[in-house]
């Protein structure tokens, strides 16, 4: 005999016979629920009035910071109560109205500029007098506009609303419910930034310089004894030694010109270093918090960089020869002060060393000259004598160009110093020996 | 048995069947009969980064209803209810999605109504997947208690049933930015030096990043080495394209023979305002070796306690032209030296130049041939002064002869003394 099945049917036993059986069944089954005391009918179960009664609320804070990615936890609860208590003895009924099943709860962006970026959560059960945390990530865009809003948490469930008795079964009914719960959220107020216009001087490899920026108020509060800053990363090339800066109170839509002084790593090319700025603030509470920060680029300059031309000069050991160098300025940036300066290196020597250049725009050049002087000793063979050129930077600090070489060409000595050398010199003096002895005996001072 | 006489018997059979199951007198517990409903979602957030590989916590809440129960007392307790999926297991798949997974069928076991399982699925999601939303369906097998038939008093016979059921996932592909590396040129970067590794990256995503920043970075320990890991690029909005200059140092000690593997990966604003990043980009470098040089076989021979001048012969057997090329040797005892250096200037590929340097060699040296260590500074054509590898330059030593230049000139002297000597004898003969 069938007593159970998946879709809760009574069913006949297997070997139920067609025909004539039947209604000898029939007589059988009134003759066996006679002996049992027992009659089979349809009737209601005493069961208490109810339903479940939700009510929800967020865990923690409900100020919600635009700009981010937030996790939403809100606490699911059940609050609602038995009406009634129904005891019956011969047939308790562990089913309660009040405990909803199969609760589907969706988010749904409500009134707030939200996004909500999560699948239906399904609580199978949710017995009363109990909360059930759920976690909903919500995206609250960084334009959101700040304002109280409302979340909209729609609850589907079902639960028992009556029992039928029904011969030796008690049957369920369900009834399916879908209710939305609203629940407030604060987008908060706070400063947000839009950085623009960013000029540097003197941000240049080597270098200490300024950066400038316009910074506005794009959020929806007014700030107060505000400070922007600017930080650079760990490592950076770039390394920020005044990041702040006082703006006092920073109004809704309103832009103030800022500046930072930073230091630039000598091994660095032009190009443009991320950096961070953010501006701190005192919020409506009077505490100090921060809006979001914005990455911004520092571009970097050249700065001022020289090449030189010159026509070749060639000396001879013992000799001189001048020099006319011109220092171009092939930089993207003007060389203040700029003085030129060599560094002779024995055998070649220079009675001056430096030479004035003034200021030097980008692309302009300057000439100037030098007078080396190459030892007599010196071997022939080309010299490299180093130039470079010191210019001014920001607040008078003095920088150093890349070291650049005058070539020096020489050339063997002319026939005055072969007949000055060591070795012309004995000969030439033998020579003078035989010739004064032929000269003394032609004139009888020395007898043959 | 006759068919009728087995009716009867049957019939009596069923009878105290009946009877026993419907009498109070036997006390027992009830049965149940409901329905399964099984739903999954995602525990977090449902939205994917394109690129990314990553673990999905798929969660499968049983919400069964029980509906009927069996109040009579005279029957034995089931085991199973019919709102208990057994042995359940669950696939998850891409379906008409781009998303990839990589993981078996997870066994779950036995859920029971009132219950929610998790489980974890590896998926990836390509670089070719298209933002936008898709449905990832699951298929979720579990078996169920159908029947349960009890027999006398005490036994039941269960029947089962197996199910398969899918169920369906909503995900989004979240609009991202996406690189994609169009080359690498790292012409100007030698073993020892500075240099720059360009990279032109196109963005092949969706989304139109903001405030770019993109970071390079080494895989581990190697022998490139960043000044600067990060340039802002600012607006890079899709389908652009980018190139970005990162200034360099390779390690002395490299080999070039290799290329060095790095990482390229954005960091931008997306589209809601929010901080994002794409996946990171492997890539490599390579570089060349140091300009290598030769010198001429020439010999230079300094007698002991004597001076004299040495030439060598450098040739530029690298690929690349040198400039400001200065070479200079390394003075050790028993030499001593005022001009140790020599201009050599702008060497092309190929090309040779001749070095001089004075040498002195100190009274008492052993006569042998030595070798001095010599090198050349240069740089590039951006000013990058590099210093080659060191090359012996051979001197020998030999025995003193005295001052050459003297002895040179009493030869002279005795040559014209005797000269004379022999004409004044021929005279008086």
């Amino acid at each position: 005999m069938t007593l159970l099945t998946h879709s809760g049917f009574l069913l006949p036993g297997s070997t139920a016979h067609a025909g004539t059986m039947i209604r000898a069944l029939l007589a059988m089954l009134i003759l066996s629920l006679a002996v049992s005391g027992c009659i089979i009918h349809a009737s209601a179960v005493p069961y208490p009035y109810g339903e479940p009664e939700f009510t929800a609320t967020i865990v923690g804070d409900n100020e919600c910071t635009p700009g981010n990615l937030t996790p939403l936890t809100i606490k699911v609860a059940n609050i609602a109560t038995n009406s009634e208590l129904i005891l019956d003895a011969s047939n308790p009924v562990e089913s309660s109205p009040i405990v909803p099943y199969a609760v589907l709860l969706t988010l749904e962006a409500g009134t707030a500029p939200v996004d909500i970026v999560h699948t239906v959560q399904t609580l199978p059960v949710l017995p009363p007098s109990t909360g059930v945390p759920l976690t909903f990530p919500v995206i609250i865009p960084a334009e959101s506009k700040a304002g109280n809003y409302t979340l909209d948490l729609r609850i589907q469930y079902q639960f028992v609303d009556s029992i039928a008795k029904d011969g030796l079964t008690n049957v369920f009914h369900y009834t399916t419910r879908d209710t939305t719960l609203t629940i407030p959220i604060v987008i908060k107020e706070k400063v947000r930034l839009q950085v623009n216009n960013i000029t540097t001087s003197y941000i240049a490899p080597g270098q200490d310089g300024v950066i400038r920026a316009d910074i506005t108020n794009i959020g929806y509060y007014s700030g107060t004894n505000a400070s922007a800053e600017l930080t650079t990363g760990k490592g950076s090339p770039i390394s920020v030694y005044q990041g702040s800066n006082h703006i006092g109170t920073f109004g809704v839509g309103e832009t103030k010109s800022v500046e930072w002084r930073a230091k630039v790593s000598d091994t660095l090319d032009a190009t443009s270093i991320p950096a961070t700025v953010q501006v701190s603030y005192k919020d409506k509470n009077g505490n100090l918090t921060s809006s979001q920060s914005v990455s911004i680029g520092i571009p970097v300059s050249r700065g001022p960089k020289f090449n030189i031309t010159y026509d070749q000069p060639v000396i001879t050991p013992g000799g001189s020869a001048i020099v006319h160098v011109t220092y171009i300025n092939t930089g993207d940036a003007p060389a203040i002060g700029a003085t030129a300066k060599i560094v002779p290196v024995t055998p070649v020597s220079s009675k001056q060393t430096g030479g004035l250049l003034g200021d030097v725009a980008p692309g302009e050049s300057v000439t100037t000259w030098y007078e080396f002087m190459l030892s007599e000793k010196a071997l022939v063979k080309p010299y490299g004598v180093l130039t470079d050129v010191k210019f001014r930077g920001e607040d008078g600090i003095v920088y150093l160009s890349d070291p650049l070489k005058i070539e020096l060409r020489t050339m063997e000595p002319g026939i005055l110093a072969i007949l000055l050398s060591p070795v012309s010199l004995i000969v030439l003096i033998g020579i003078l020996l035989v010739i004064g002895y032929l000269f003394l005996k032609r004139e009888g001072l020395i007898r043959a | 048995m006759t068919g009728h006489g087995s009716s009867i018997f049957f019939s009596i059979f069923l009878i105290v069947i009946l009877i026993s199951i419907s009498s109070p007198v036997y006390a027992g517990d009830k049965y149940s009969a409901g329905e399964m409903v099984l739903t999954a979602g995602i525990g977090g957030s449902n939205e994917l980064q394109i690129g990314e590989k990553t673990e999905l916590i798929v969660t499968i809440a049983n919400a069964g209803l029980i509906n009927m129960k069996f109040v009579n007392t005279g029957t034995i307790t089931p085991d199973y209810l019919p709102t208990t999926a057994l042995a359940l297991t669950a696939l998850l798949d891409g379906g008409t999605s781009p998303v990839q997974v990589s993981s078996d069928p997870q066994v779950l076991g036995d859920v029971k109504a009132g219950t929610v399982v998790q489980a974890p699925f590896v998926v990836t999601i390509p670089d070719y997947a298209e933002a936008g939303s898709y449905q990832l369906p699951l298929t979720v097998k579990y078996k169920y208690m159908d029947e349960a038939t009890q027999h006398g008093l005490d036994e039941i016979q269960y029947s089962f049933k197996e199910e398969e059921q899918t169920l369906y996932i909503p995900i989004t592909l979240r609009k991202s930015v996406r690189l994609d590396v169009d080359s690498i040129d790292t012409g100007d970067l030698y073993v020892g030096g500075d240099g720059h590794i360009i990279i032109n990256v196109t963005n092949t995503g969706s989304d139109d990043g903001k405030n770019t920043v993109f970071y390079l970075e080494p895989v581990g320990k190697g022998p490139i080495a960043p000044y600067q890991d990060s340039v802002y690029q600012g607006d890079f909005p899709a389908k652009s394209s980018a190139t970005l200059s990162y200034k360099v140092s390779v390690a002395s000690n490299a080999d070039p023979s290799i290329q060095y593997p790095l990482t390229l990966q954005a960091v931008y604003t997306d589209y809601q305002g929010l901080t994002d990043q794409s996946d990171k980009k492997s890539i490599s470098a390579g570089f060349r070796p140091k300009i290598s040089f030769i010198i001429g076989d020439q010999q230079n021979t300094i007698p002991t306690g004597g001076e004299g001048v040495i030439t060598v012969q450098y040739k530029n057997t690298g690929s690349d032209t040198i400039y400001n090329a200065q070479a200079g040797i390394t003075i050790v005892d028993p030499f001593t030296s005022e001009d140790d250096q020599a201009y050599l200037g702008t060497m092309k590929p190929g090309d040779s130049a001749v070095a001089k340097f004075k040498l002195n060699v100190n009274s008492g040296s052993t006569a042998k041939q030595y070798a001095l260590d010599s090198e050349i500074r240069y740089t590039d054509e951006n000013l990058t002064e590099f210093v080659s590898d060191p090359i012996k330059v051979p001197v020998t030593v030999t025995d003193s002869s005295g001052n050459t230049i003297l002895i040179s000139g009493i030869i002279i002297l005795i040559i014209i003394g005797g000269g004379f000597l022999y004409l004044r004898h021929r005279q008086q003969n």
